[in-house]
C-alpha cells in the first residue's frame, strides 16, 4: 500500500514538473487562436488571422531570411570545419593532440555574454566586416564545439579497419574517406547538421550584441513581445514549435535522441 | 551501424543547393530595389507614419520604402555608434538629444535645408542640418480610471501613497531624461541641478513597480493590466490605450506639462537625395495633418490643423514647458546610472 | 612528411575559427584596462569602479544568488523527473517525456519566456484561476520582480538540469539498491546513502550547466523583471550598447568570465575527487 502511494506520488511529481515546463508553451498555443486582439486568457474565439499577420509583419521576414541564412551558412561552415578537426583528432596521434582537442571545444566555457562583446569589439577593430559576416562568424563558434563532439562521438563508434582495408584495396584516402566513411557517419553527419542548424536559429543573447539593422528571428520576436500586445508572436512561437518538434523527430531518425545528450 | 544511401546523399545535396538558391533569390532581390530604410518606432507609430507617409510617398514619387524597427532612439545611437560604418539605413526618426550626440560622433550625413521646399512653413528652431522636427508631442500621465481611487490632476499626485505598486516609469533615462528633468524643475532644480528631482523621485518609489522603456511597451501594460498608472507618456499612448477601453484617462498634470519635439536625422552614407525627398513630404501640410490625426500628436507644420481629439486631450490653456533638451543630453549617462542605482533597486 | 601534416592541416581551419574568439577576447581585455576619457595608459580603473562601487557590485552578488536559488530549485524539481523516467517509466513512457523533454531542450528561449508572461501576468492564466477559486481578491504581482524571474530562470535551466541528471541514473547500478534492502535498509536510507552519492557526477554536471546558464541570462531579466532585477548580462549589454561605455561593459565582461572559469574549476575539481573517494 505504502509503497504504490510512493510511486504515485513519484508520478505525480513528474507530472507537475513536465506541466510547468511545457505549459508556456501549450498556453501560447491556444492563445494563437484568439479571435482578439488581446493576450487574454481563455481565448475568446478561434481564428487563423494571426498566423497571416505572422508573413505579413515585415521584421519577421526580415528576421526569417536572417535567422535562415546564418543558420544555414554557418552549419555548413562549422560541418567542413568540423568534420577534418574531428577525424584529425580520432585517427590521428600527433604532437598538441589534446591541446587542440581542448581549442576546438574552447567556446563551450565562454559566456554568451562575453562571446557577444568579444565578437562586436572584434568586428569593430576589423571595421570592413560586414554585420552579417560577422554574426556567421560567431555562430560557427557556437555551433563548431557541438559538431565536433558529435562527429568524434561517431568517428569513435566506427571501426577504422574498413578504411584502412579499403585503402589496402588501392583508394586514395580521400576516396576511402567518401566512399566508407562519410556514407558510414552519414546519418550522425545529418543528425550533427541539424542541431547545429537548430543551436544557431535559437541563439539570442549573443546574437543581440551584434544586431544591426536586420534581427535574427527571435531577436525580432523579443522586440515585438516588448512593444505589442496582440497574438502574432503567439502565432510564429507556434510555428517555431512545430519546426522544434521536426527537429527532434528527424535528430531521433538519424541519430537517436539519447546519443545527443551523452 | 547506420549507413546513408546514395539517395540520401543526393536528396541532402539537392536540399542545400535549393536553400542556397532562394537565399540568393532574396539576396539580389534585396539589392535590386533600393528601398529607403527608415529606423522608427513600431506600433501606433509606425502604422501612422506607413499610412500617411510612406505610402502617399510611394505612390507620389515611386520610391519604395521600409521601417526598421527601434525600440529606443538611445538603443538605436548605441547601435549606431557600436556598428559604425557598418549601417544601411537611410533615415532615422529620433529627438534631440540622440541626434545630436550622434552628429558629434559623425554618424549622421547633413541635411541639405536649401533643397526642402516646405521647410519655411515650420518654426525656425526645429529646421537644421541636423535634424527637422517632423511632429511635437505633450507629455502627461495616463491612468485607468476603474482601478485608480481617486482623480490624478498633478505630478505631485504621483507621490500619493494610495498608487502603491501601481504606476509604471521610465527606465533609466529613457524619454530622453525629460522625466528626470521634469522632477527636477518642479521640485525646484533645473536641468543643470537634478539632485531635488531624484529627492522627489524618492518620495514616488514605492509606488513604482515596473520600469519601462519604449511606448508601445508602456500602451502594453496599460491595455494588459499590468500597471495602472503610466506616469510620464506622450498624449499618443493615451490615444492608442483608448483604443482598448474607455477607461484610461490623460491628465495635463500641474503646473505644466513637457514638450518635446520628435525629429528626423539623415544617417552617413545614405541615399541624401531620396532622404530629402521623404523629408519634404513629410513635413508638407497635408500629411502633417493626417499624422497629427492618427497619432494625437501637434503637427510641426504652422499650416496643418490640430485634430479635434489632441484639443480634447490637451485643452488650449494647458501650459507647456520646453526642455533644454541640448543641456540634457551630455548628463543622460550619468542620470541613467542614478536612476537604476536610486530609484528602480 | 605528408602524413605528418596531415592532421595539422586537418585542424587548421577550425582553429583559424576560433582564434577569431581569442582576438575577440583579448581586445575585451584590452578594452577593460582603458581609463577612459581619452587616457592611453593602461589602468585598473574599470576594475576599481566594478569592485567599489556598490551598484555595480550589487549586479554580480544579486546574480550569484539568483543563479543559486534558480539552479537549487531546478535540482529539486529535475531529480524526481530524472529518476521517475530511468527507474519507474516504462519504456514506451520513458521515450515520450525524452522527446518532450528535448523538445523543450531545442525550443526558443525568447518564446518560452512569452508564454510564462501569459501564464504570470496580471490576467495571466495563474491569477485567474486564483480570483475565479476565490484563493485571492486582487490580482497577485507574480512577474515584473525577483519571483517572475527565478520561475523564468527555472523553467529555462529544468531541461539541462534533467538531461545531466537522467545520465547518471540509468547508469546506476541496480544491484547495490537491492543488495541494501536486501540488508534490511529502508527506502529512504537506500535512496539517501546508496542512490544519491551514487548520482553525484551527474548532480555536479548538472549544477555546473543550469548555474552557468542561469548566471549569462539576458531575456529573463528583461522580459521578466520589469526594470528592478539586476543581472550581470543587463549591465554589460546597458553598459556597452545602450550607454556605449565599452571599457566598463569589457571589464564586468571580464569579471564574468573569470567567475564562470572559477564555477567550472570549483565543479570539476569537486567531482574528481569525489570520483577518487568512491573508487578507494
Amino acid at each position: 500500500m505504502s509503497r504504490s502511494f510512493q510511486f504515485s506520488f513519484l508520478q505525480a511529481l513528474t507530472f507537475g514538473v513536465l506541466l510547468f515546463m511545457a505549459l508556456p508553451n501549450l498556453i501560447v498555443l491556444a492563445i494563437s487562436f484568439n479571435r482578439e486582439a488581446t493576450l487574454a486568457f481563455p481565448p475568446s474565439g478561434l481564428s487563423f488571422a494571426w498566423y497571416l499577420n505572422v508573413f505579413k509583419t515585415p521584421s519577421f521576414a526580415v528576421g526569417l531570411q536572417q535567422s535562415v541564412l546564418l543558420a544555414t551558412v554557418s552549419s555548413a561552415i562549422s560541418l567542413a570545419l568540423g568534420i577534418p578537426a574531428a577525424l584529425a583528432i580520432v585517427r590521428f596521434r600527433f604532437f598538441g593532440r589534446q591541446a587542440v582537442n581542448v581549442f576546438v571545444m574552447a567556446p563551450l566555457f565562454v559566456p554568451e555574454v562575453v562571446m557577444g562583446i568579444a565578437m562586436l569589439l572584434w568586428a569593430n577593430a576589423v571595421s570592413t566586416i560586414s554585420n552579417t559576416t560577422t554574426l556567421v562568424i560567431l555562430h560557427c563558434l557556437i555551433v563548431l564545439p557541438y559538431v565536433v563532439r558529435l562527429v568524434v562521438a561517431n568517428l569513435q563508434g566506427m571501426d577504422p579497419n574498413l578504411e584502412n582495408a579499403a585503402m589496402l584495396l588501392g583508394a586514395r584516402p580521400f576516396q576511402a574517406f567518401f566512399r566508407i566513411t562519410v556514407p558510414l557517419i552519414g546519418k550522425g553527419l545529418l543528425g550533427a547538421t541539424v542541431f547545429a542548424i537548430v543551436m544557431s536559429f535559437h541563439n539570442f543573447t549573443a546574437t543581440m550584441f551584434l544586431i544591426g539593422s536586420r534581427p535574427t528571428l527571435p531577436v525580432a520576436a523579443y522586440q515585438y513581445i516588448r512593444t505589442e500586445n496582440d497574438p502574432t508572436v503567439a502565432a510564429l512561437s507556434t510555428l517555431m514549435m512545430l519546426a522544434g518538434i521536426l527537429a527532434v523527430y528527424l535528430m531521433e531518425r538519424w541519430i537517436g535522441l539519447e546519443r545527443l545528450v551523452r | 551501424m547506420t549507413t546513408l544511401s546514395r539517395r540520401h546523399t543526393l536528396k541532402l545535396a539537392a536540399a542545400s543547393g535549393l536553400v542556397g538558391y532562394l537565399g540568393q533569390i532574396g539576396f539580389s532581390q534585396a539589392q535590386a530595389k533600393k528601398l529607403l530604410k527608415i529606423i522608427a518606432w513600431g506600433g501606433t507609430y509606425g502604422d501612422a507614419m506607413r499610412s500617411s507617409w510612406l505610402e502617399p510617398f510611394a505612390a507620389a514619387s515611386g520610391i519604395q520604402s521600409e521601417i526598421q524597427l527601434q525600440s529606443s532612439s538611445m538603443e538605436t545611437l548605441a547601435s549606431l555608434r557600436a556598428n559604425k560604418n557598418r549601417n544601411d539605413a537611410d533615415l532615422w526618426f529620433s529627438a534631440i538629444a540622440p541626434t545630436s550626440l550622434a552628429k558629434n560622433d559623425g554618424l549622421l550625413s547633413p541635411i541639405p535645408v536649401g533643397q526642402l521646399k516646405n521647410a519655411s512653413q515650420l518654426p525656425a528652431a526645429v529646421v537644421n542640418d541636423t535634424y527637422v522636427g517632423i511632429w511635437s508631442l505633450p507629455y502627461g500621465i495616463i491612468y485607468n480610471a476603474k482601478t485608480v481611487p481617486f482623480e490624478i490632476t498633478k505630478w505631485e499626485d504621483l507621490t500619493d501613497k494610495r498608487l502603491k505598486g501601481m504606476v509604471s516609469a521610465p527606465y533609466g533615462a529613457n524619454y530622453n531624461g525629460m522625466f528626470i528633468a521634469l522632477l527636477a524643475l518642479l521640485a525646484g532644480g533645473d536641468e543643470k541641478n537634478v539632485d531635488p528631482g531624484f529627492e522627489l523621485a524618492k518620495k514616488m518609489k514605492p509606488n513604482f513597480s515596473i520600469f519601462t522603456t519604449s511606448d508601445s511597451e508602456q500602451i502594453r501594460l496599460l491595455t494588459s493590466g499590468e500597471a495602472d498608472v503610466v506616469a510620464f507618456a506622450p498624449v499618443a499612448n493615451y490615444f492608442a490605450a483608448r483604443k482598448a477601453g474607455a477607461h484610461f484617462r490623460f491628465v495635463c498634470a500641474k503646473p505644466y506639462i513637457p514638450v518635446s519635439i520628435s525629429n528626423v536625422a539623415i544617417l552617413k552614407d545614405a541615399n541624401v537625395e531620396a532622404a530629402t525627398r521623404f523629408i519634404d513630404f513629410a513635413i508638407s501640410k497635408e500629411p502633417q495633418q493626417k499624422i497629427a490625426q492618427l497619432l494625437g500628436c501637434l503637427p510641426i507644420n504652422t499650416q496643418s490643423d490640430v485634430a479635434p481629439a489632441l484639443r480634447e486631450a490637451v485643452p488650449a490653456d494647458t501650459e507647456f514647458r520646453f526642455l533644454q533638451e541640448g543641456v540634457m543630453a551630455g548628463q543622460l549617462s550619468g542620470w541613467n546610472d542614478r536612476w537604476q542605482r536610486e530609484i528602480q533597486r | 612528411m605528408f602524413a605528418r601534416l596531415m592532421p595539422y592541416t586537418l585542424v587548421a581551419p577550425a582553429l583559424l575559427l576560433i582564434s577569431t574568439l581569442l582576438m575577440g577576447l583579448s581586445s575585451v581585455l584590452g578594452w577593460s584596462f582603458q581609463g577612459g576619457s581619452g587616457s592611453e595608459a593602461a589602468s585598473l580603473i574599470q576594475y576599481e569602479n566594478l569592485a567599489t562601487n556598490e551598484s555595480y557590485r550589487h549586479f554580480f552578488t544579486y546574480s550569484l544568488w539568483l543563479a543559486a536559488v534558480s539552479t537549487f530549485v531546478a535540482l529539486i524539481l529535475g531529480f524526481p523527473v530524472a529518476y521517475y523516467m530511468e527507474i519507474k517509466a516504462s519504456p514506451h513512457q520513458r521515450r515520450l517525456i525524452f522527446a518532450g523533454l528535448l523538445a523543450m531542450f531545442l525550443s526558443d528561449y525568447v518564446l518560452k519566456m512569452f508564454g510564462l508572461i501569459l501564464i504570470l501576468g496580471r490576467s495571466g492564466l495563474v491569477n485567474r484561476l486564483a480570483m475565479g477559486l476565490g484563493l485571492a481578491d486582487s490580482p497577485l504581482r507574480l512577474m515584473y520582480n525577483e519571483f517572475g524571474v527565478l520561475v523564468g530562470l527555472v523553467s529555462g535551466i529544468l531541461p539541462y538540469m534533467i538531461l545531466s541528471l537522467n545520465g547518471v541514473i540509468a547508469r546506476l547500478d541496480k544491484r547495490l539498491q537491492e543488495a541494501a534492502a536486501l540488508l534490511g535498509a529502508p527506502p529512504w536510507r537506500i535512496f539517501l546513502l546508496v542512490t544519491l552519492p551514487l548520482c553525484i557526477p551527474g548532480i555536479i554536471a548538472g549544477t555546473m550547466l543550469s548555474f552557468l546558464l542561469s548566471l549569462n541570462s539576458f531575456v529573463t531579466p528583461m522580459l521578466l523583471g520589469g526594470g528592478r532585477v539586476d543581472m550581470i548580462a543587463v549591465l554589460i549589454f546597458d553598459q556597452a550598447i545602450n550607454l556605449a561605455n565599452l571599457p566598463l561593459g569589457s571589464a564586468a565582461a571580464g569579471v564574468l568570465f573569470l567567475i564562470s572559469g572559477a564555477v567550472i574549476l570549483l565543479l570539476s575539481l569537486l567531482g574528481d575527487r569525489y570520483q577518487k573517494r568512491f573508487q578507494r
